[in-house]
């Protein structure tokens, strides 16, 4: 009895194809909405395999017909099995040359970086480009001959998270893995010590085997988060290494990149916390140097006034700034204006993005509410912490504490005709 | 990159470190072999002083080591100091120094921390022959750790045997964390290693210390110094503030000349203490704040004594725990011996502002306590009452809170208990009036009970009457009926006279014709006939006439009269109803009355207690929320707690005498009656009127055994408080004890007197009644009791006793009784185990077992209730369960004689009619004559199915008896029962000394006088069997056996006529005997009657 499935290889593209007509920003988006976990996502456009029921839903979201495109999971070959290996998200790099620089995070990160035993915090709500930045980082590092690994918490599946024990293997395997360099899970983990130690160890293992600094990204740091004893666990670990490398030359080669959107609700005491040391880097959206630089790169020409028009209804967002300079290359004719002007409704160049987060919102009534006090008033508006969160890791508020507006004009509007529209039937049935 | 770095340790290099007295006086001592602590605030430089301490001993060739206990992790401790070790061989660089693996085989025996100190003894110290220090770093984190003693213990280990092992010597530890002394150093001191070590005194930077971190300001001033004086002064030298402040200088704008001062106070407002909690990247401000508001307890207390600090600019140390706690959160510090805000930035950070709002977040009340404070404390308004009050208690029950609060609360239970006081007061009379009212209405409706039953008796007079009226007339009717019914049978004699006269004279005419005359005169008396018969008609008809008449009238009478009678009975039913009514009425007021006057009184009551407290505690008014927080700690039996609270009380005011008591409440509760007492005298002392005072020393002397002491105390108490009922009840408690019942019932009644609803004393009285023999009336107190608590077990279940001590006929009451018992507490085993005796009495063994095994289930040690069952169950003749039982009871309660007994009675079988002797009978030869034959003995074995002579088991019972004659030599069941084991073994004499020795106990134990009786008749001592018999007949006159045995007897004896006699009174009990009937079919034959016997058939 087969109770996994995977894509048939010959159907790969189709499948990547439906992705893209779907119009997701990114895997995230569409493991978030059908809510499963990154790796299965990212299994399932792979042509690895997928539990069934995860397979029907991720059809049914993409449009798919499961039986066209799907072969037996249990049909692999042993080879795959055995090697565990961390998909770069294929649909989210882009060509270097388009990377925008936002001067002086660039420098100061890198400047870190060289630093024996550094530590870089990069945190920015959804969609500013983190992963962006920290790709940089690593192809910098990489460039001056440090080794890299990067590791994105989402692409854990959810029995890694089952206890401290099974995740830090988890991880130990994934940086040897990132990293080029043997499992040696058997020889380093024993039951005689903690699974702190252990992985400790394994590290001081793989430090020892690269001879040269090793810069760890590690991506979606929030997805630990909800599991509070683990994530306090995990990174008073990180901490605790971070601080070894004072006294160990050894450790010294260790740098850490910790990337996440939301602020960090594990209750830590300072001194075993990673977010109390180390080189913070608060991602923000564009400012207008930064869009014109962009625009540059793009190739899209536009004069002060209309990117200025631009942002005063998307602000500085880079996916939304993005999203406009793409629909404006294939078409080169339409003005600005134009594009714009059908921007909040269900039919413009958002619409799939703003349709994804309204998709999000409704499936959580806390968020709904946030969202619905937040879009009718002027000024910043003092929240419960968890919608914060959760509207920060969706990138659709800027916050200060437990104050938030949200990100940019469109969203506002948006949120507004959507919330009055919900409401509306409600109103209708009364008699 | 900034030459500065805020937040973390410092790297080993970093050239700008801050050498401070710290730095000297660790390396100093750690040179000196000495072991060392750091305990301070977080961000004060530990860590980096750490590094740098290693740093320079590494290079004088001292081998150091670092442990940072948070890295360590574990399941448990042996994955904890497992890798604690492990850490130990990397840092030490140990790793292929020595054989791990035979090393760990062999610790994996050992306990996780002898490991440890295994691995220090045996390898560390072999293999590094430099000086070593380990230094532990975040030592705080193993607080949370439940083995934290254990390495504590080892620390302190290695330093104790320095004398022994002087190789020890060499090793050295450092411990650094953020943690008080108290916290780390538990009661048991021996184990800790924070007294034997030296503490070194962390402190901010000073200008002189300060100067490598002018370079960096080099930049961007041309006075750094100047610039570093103003930072210092805005952090007073707090490592972390002072370099992220060199940070904001050095990344910020060029400083002109002579503007130092204003340039950095602008920095410091502008970029760390406006909107602080968003900018405080690195963590350190809320880092403080967190520590500050962490502890919901405390919390409270620290932010007062804070705000206190902030108000005065200083107070006065007293290392008191919470000043501790304030002082390692970095927020005040230690200077010539007071306690200060550490600096400016924390002051502008923790202002006045911000502290009020925190507390008025902590407090629930804190709105209502500063208006309260505003008004000089004269607001009442803002007094917390009933629930709000409540809560705020609960809220402020674990904690320890400012003078404030405690003012404030006092106030409110005052102000509370004044209004209670007012409330009840006039509840009491509003009760009062209700009373009356009700009396009011409880005669009205007896009057109207009255008239109504006047009504009635008239009505009913009326009725009678009329009754009689009728009656009367009936009577008429009759006779008038007779009177007819006497004419009518004339006239119908008239009529035969008559037409015999006719008869007669048509005669005598034929005769006339012979003689005229006599025809003539024959004529005429036909003719005086005929006239006659026609007057009788004519009387008769106007009789019938008459008749006729007086029935109509009768008939007239009877309907009108069956009329009135309707009437009657409707008026009868109509007052009946009316009078039932009134009845109930009555009733119904009579019952309200009651309520109202009960109500009254118990308002009264409480209006009494309550002035009364009030009273006592006039002086002592600012104690009240004390001693209520004691008294509820109390009554969660949380007494250590509430003893300390009060021992708080007395210490600022000895004079307090209600806490004294309240202490010696809680003595007396822990049971240290001694302590108890001394508190009471205490009180007394104070005091000598307190009347709880005196009866609670009354209950202490009691509890001590000092029983006349007790009651003059009680007396004491009543002196005062004439209805003290409570001192009544408990007088007389101590008088039954003394045996003194008619006192002891006396002081009850007083008690109820006083209290009627006083359930507790009813059944004191209960108690003491069954003790002098007056069980009806001991029920009807039990009564009294239950009816007022339905729900008090103990008085269900002594009321169960005393009446199924009435007999039988009330057992069923008794079950009842038990039932309810079981319906107030089902967990109460002892009702079961009485229902279960009760039950068995009435002869239901099954429900008997079943109860007894309720009383099992829920107390399995229950061993009365083990041998319980065990009769029950040799009484339906399951013996084998019985034994068990039996077993089990011994094995609970090895001295349990009764159950030694019994379980020998079991072994044995024993059954009434055991034991009966064999019978000297004549065979029958069929058509022999019988009244020629010769008798002669034949033995008849009796039946006995059950019985098979095993002696391994008779010795058994033998064994069990005696060890019930072990512990009970008195045991005369015991007694009597090896008497009967000896006897099946054949040790005739030993039984009958056995028997002797049952019936010395005893004389009127029947059944040992028939064993005895048996024995005798065994050992050819008929005479002595026959008097046994006889005494066990005479006791028990319905003892079959003995009758049989005693006829046998005679019987052997040739007194035939007494055998016969007995014989048949043994038949008499039971008709279908065999034996007995063959026993006097064989007397018979003696005496000759053969008539008698029934000659059997063949």
């Amino acid at each position: 009895m087969s109770r996994s499935l995977r894509v048939h290889p010959q159907h790969i593209e189709t499948v990547r194809l439906a992705y893209r007509k779907a119009r997701f920003s990114r895997q995230k988006e569409l493991a978030n909405e059908l809510e499963m976990s990154l790796a299965t996502v990212s299994k399932f456009f792979n042509g690895k395999p997928v539990d069934w029921d995860y397979f029907e839903k991720i059809c049914d979201r993409l449009g798919l017909i499961p039986d066209e495109i799907s072969l037996d999971g249990n049909n692999k070959d042993v080879s795959e099995i055995n090697k565990i290996t961390i998909e770069h998200s294929w649909q989210d790099s882009k060509p270097v040359s388009l990377y925008v620089n936002r001067p002086p995070i660039e420098e100061r990160c890198f400047e870190t970086l060289v630093q024996p035993g550094s530590l870089i915090r990069i945190k920015g709500s959804g969609l500013t480009g983190k992963t962006l930045l920290a790709t940089e980082l690593l192809k910098r590092a990489l460039e001056r001959g440090y080794q890299t690994a990067y590791l994105n918490l989402h692409l854990a599946s959810d029995t890694e998270f089952e206890s401290l024990d099974q995740f830090l293997k988890w991880f130990c395997l994934s940086v040897s893995d990132s990293l080029d360099l043997p499992n040696r899970l058997e020889d380093h983990w024993s039951e005689r010590f903690s699974s702190q130690h252990n992985c400790r160890k394994y590290f001081e293992d793989l430090l020892v085997q690269a001879q040269r600094p090793i810069v760890l990204c590690i991506d979606e740091t929030d997805r630990i988060f909800p599991h509070q004893k683990m994530a306090a666990d995990f990174l008073s670990w990180l901490r605790g290494v971070h601080e070894l490398a004072k006294i160990q030359e050894l450790w010294q080669n260790l740098r850490i990149v910790l990337v996440h959107s939301t602020e960090v609700y594990v209750p830590l005491n300072i001194h075993s916390s990673p977010f109390n040391v180390g080189v913070p880097i608060e991602l923000k959206d564009f400012d207008i140097k930064q869009v014109q630089d962009f625009a540059r790169r793009q190739s899209v020409s536009l004069n002060e006034a209309e990117i200025r028009y631009l942002m005063s209804l998307v602000g500085g967002h880079p996916n939304l700034v993005g999203t406009a300079f793409d629909a404006l290359k294939l078409m080169p004719v339409q003005s600005l204006k134009g594009l714009l002007q059908h921007a909040v409704t269900s039919s413009g160049i958002y619409r799939d993005h703003l349709e994804h987060l309204w998709r999000m919102i409704s499936l959580h009534a806390d968020l709904r509410d946030a969202v619905a006090k937040m879009i009718n008033a002027s000024q910043p508006v003092k929240l419960l912490p968890e919608p914060i969160r959760g509207l920060q890791s969706l990138g659709l508020i800027k916050s200060t504490g437990n104050y938030a507006m949200p990100r940019c004009e469109l969203y506002r509007r948006y949120f507004q005709e959507r919330l009055v529209e919900s409401q509306a039937p409600a109103a209708g049935v009364m008699p | 990159m900034s030459m500065y770095q805020v937040g973390g340790s410092l790297p080993a290099n970093f050239s700008r470190y801050v050498k401070r007295q710290a730095d000297e006086d660790l390396y100093e001592q750690v040179k000196n072999h000495e072991y060392c602590y750091v305990l301070n605030a977080r961000q004060m430089g530990k860590s980096s002083l750490r590094v740098q301490t290693m740093k320079r001993l590494r290079a004088d060739g001292v081998v150091c080591a670092e442990v940072d206990i948070t890295r360590i992790g574990g399941e448990n401790s042996g994955q904890w100091f497992n890798s604690f070790v492990d850490e130990l061989i990397s840092s030490f660089k140990l790793t292929n120094r020595f054989d791990q693996q035979a090393w760990w085989e062999r610790c994996d025996s050992l306990t996780p921390s002898y490991r440890l100190s295994l691995f220090i003894k045996e390898i560390l110290l072999r293999e590094v022959t430099q000086p070593i220090v380990i230094f532990i770093d975040e030592i705080d984190s193993v607080l949370d750790l439940s083995f934290k003693d254990d390495l504590f213990a080892l620390i302190r280990a290695c330093y104790n045997q320095r004398a022994d092992n002087p190789e020890l010597k060499r090793l050295t530890f450092v411990l650094l964390g953020t943690a008080t002394p108290n916290e780390l150093i538990r009661d048991d001191t021996i184990y800790t290693p924070f007294n034997i070590g030296k503490a070194i005194d962390l402190q901010g930077f000073r200008l002189a210390e300060a100067k490598p971190l002018a370079q960096g300001l080099q930049k961007k001033t041309d006075n750094p110094r100047e610039v570093l004086r103003q930072i210092l002064w805005w952090s007073r030298g707090q490592p972390f503030l002072t370099q992220k402040l060199c940070q904001l200088v050095e990344l910020g704008e060029r400083i002109p000349a002579g503007e130092e001062q204003t340039r950095i106070a602008k920095l410091v407002k502008l970029r760390v203490i406006r909107n602080w909690e968003s900018q405080d990247n690195p963590q350190h401000l809320r880092t403080i704040r967190g520590r500050l508001l962490s502890d919901a307890a405390l919390s409270v207390q620290w932010l007062t004594i804070y705000q206190q600090i902030l108000q005065e600019g200083s107070i006065e140390a007293n290392n008191s725990s919470e000043q501790m706690d304030l002082r390692i959160s970095g927020l005040v510090v230690q200077r010539e011996g007071r306690l200060w805000v550490y600096n400016p930035i924390y002051r502008c950070v923790f202002n006045k502002n911000w502290v009020d709002e925190q507390l008025s977040q902590q407090r629930p009340y804190a709105d209502n306590l500063r208006a309260w404070k505003g008004s000089n404390c004269q607001d009442k308004s803002q007094l917390l009452q009933g629930q709000t009050l409540r809560e705020a208690q609960t809220w402020a029950d674990d904690k320890r809170l400012s003078a404030d609060d405690y003012e404030f609360l006092n106030a409110s239970f005052r102000w509370e208990a004044d209004q209670i006081v007012a409330e009840a007061r006039s509840e009491a009379q509003l009760q009062e009036q209700q009373a009356k009212a009700a009396e009011a209405k409880a005669t009205e409706a007896d009057q109207q009970f009255e008239t109504a039953q006047r009504q009635l008796l008239q009505i009913k007079q009326r009725l009678a009457e009329e009754e009689q009226r009728v009656a009367k007339v009936e009577q008429r009717v009759a006779q008038e009926e007779r009177k007819a019914q006497t004419a009518e049978h004339k006239a119908k004699r008239w009529t035969t006279i008559g037409s015999g006269a006719i008869v007669a004279s048509a005669l005598l005419g034929t005769f006339a014709a012979i003689s005229g005359e006599s025809a003539n005169k024959a004529i005429q008396q036909q003719k005086a006939a005929e006239q006659k018969t026609k007057d009788v008609e004519e009387r008769t008809t106007q009789l019938t006439t008459k008749l006729g008449e007086v029935r109509k009238d009768l008939h007239y009478q009877k309907v009108e009269f069956s009329n009135q009678k309707v009437e009657f009975s409707n008026q009868i039913s109509q007052q009946g109803q009316q009078l039932n009514n009134a009845q109930n009425q009555k009733e119904q007021a009579q019952k309200q009355e009651q309520k109202a006057r009960k109500q009254a009184q118990n308002i009264k009551h409480n209006l009494r207690i309550a002035s009364i407290s009030l009273e006592q505690n006039k002086e002592n008014l600012a104690d009240i929320w004390g001693i209520s927080r004691s008294v509820s700690l109390m009554s969660r039996k949380r007494y250590t707690e509430s003893l300390s609270e009060l021992e708080r009380l007395l210490e600022k005011n000895p004079q307090n005498n209600f806490a004294w008591v309240a202490k010696g409440f809680a003595y007396y509760e822990m049971e240290q009656y001694e302590e108890a007492l001394k508190c009471y005298e205490a009180a007394l002392r104070i005091n000598l009127n307190d009347a709880l005072a005196l009866s609670q020393r009354g209950n202490t002397l009691f509890k001590l055994g000092n029983l006349e002491a007790a009651i003059s105390s009680y007396d004491q108490a009543i002196k005062i408080d004439q209805n003290y009922a409570e001192a009544w009840n408990d007088k007389g408690v101590a008088w039954f004890t003394l045996g003194n019942i008619e006192k002891a019932v006396e002081s009850y009644k007083r008690a109820i007197e006083i209290n009627p609803d006083y359930s507790e004393a009813w059944y004191n009285q209960g108690i003491a009644l069954v003790h002098i023999g007056a069980i009806e009336k001991a029920i009807e107190s039990y009564d009294r009791a239950t009816n007022i608590n339905p729900d008090y077990a103990d008085a269900w279940i002594r009321r169960g006793l005393a009446l199924s001590s009435l007999g039988i006929e009330r057992i069923d009451e008794a079950i009842d009784s038990y039932d309810e018992a079981l319906k107030a507490n089902e967990n109460r085993f002892d009702a079961l185990y009485f229902r279960g005796l009760a039950l068995y009495r009435k002869g239901e063994t099954q429900a008997a077992i079943e109860s007894f095994e309720r009383a099992i289930a829920i107390n399995p040690n229950y061993a009365s209730a083990w041998h319980a069952r065990g009769v029950v169950l040799s009484w339906i003749k399951q013996y084998e369960a019985a034994i068990e039982s039996f077993e089990r009871a011994t094995d609970i309660n090895p001295n349990y004689a009764d159950a030694w007994s019994s379980r020998g009675d079991a072994l044995l079988r024993q059954e009434p009619t055991e034991n009966l002797l064999l019978l000297p009978v004549t065979t029958v030869v069929p058509g022999n004559s019988l009244s020629n034959q010769r008798p002669y003995p034949v033995v008849i074995e009796r039946p006995r199915p059950m019985i098979i002579r095993d002696t391994e088991r008779i010795e058994r019972a033998l064994d069990s008896y005696n060890r019930a004659i072990a512990i009970n030599p008195m045991h005369a069941g015991a007694l009597y029962g090896r008497g009967n084991a000896l006897f099946r073994l054949g040790r005739t004499e030993e039984a009958i000394a056995s028997y002797n020795q049952a019936l010395q106990l005893n004389r009127n134990y029947d059944r040992a006088w028939y064993g005895l009786g048996n024995a005798q008749f065994r050992l050819g001592l008929t005479e002595e069997a026959l008097a046994s018999y006889s005494r066990a007949t005479d006791i028990n006159p319905k003892y079959i056996g003995a009758w049989y045995n005693r006829g046998v007897t005679l019987l052997k004896l040739e007194r035939y006529g007494d055998a016969l006699e007995s014989a048949n009174r043994a038949i008499e009990l039971n008709p279908e005997m065999g034996v007995a009937i063959r026993l006097r079919e064989e007397i018979l034959r003696h005496i000759g009657r053969t008539e008698d016997v029934n000659v059997p058939e063949q």
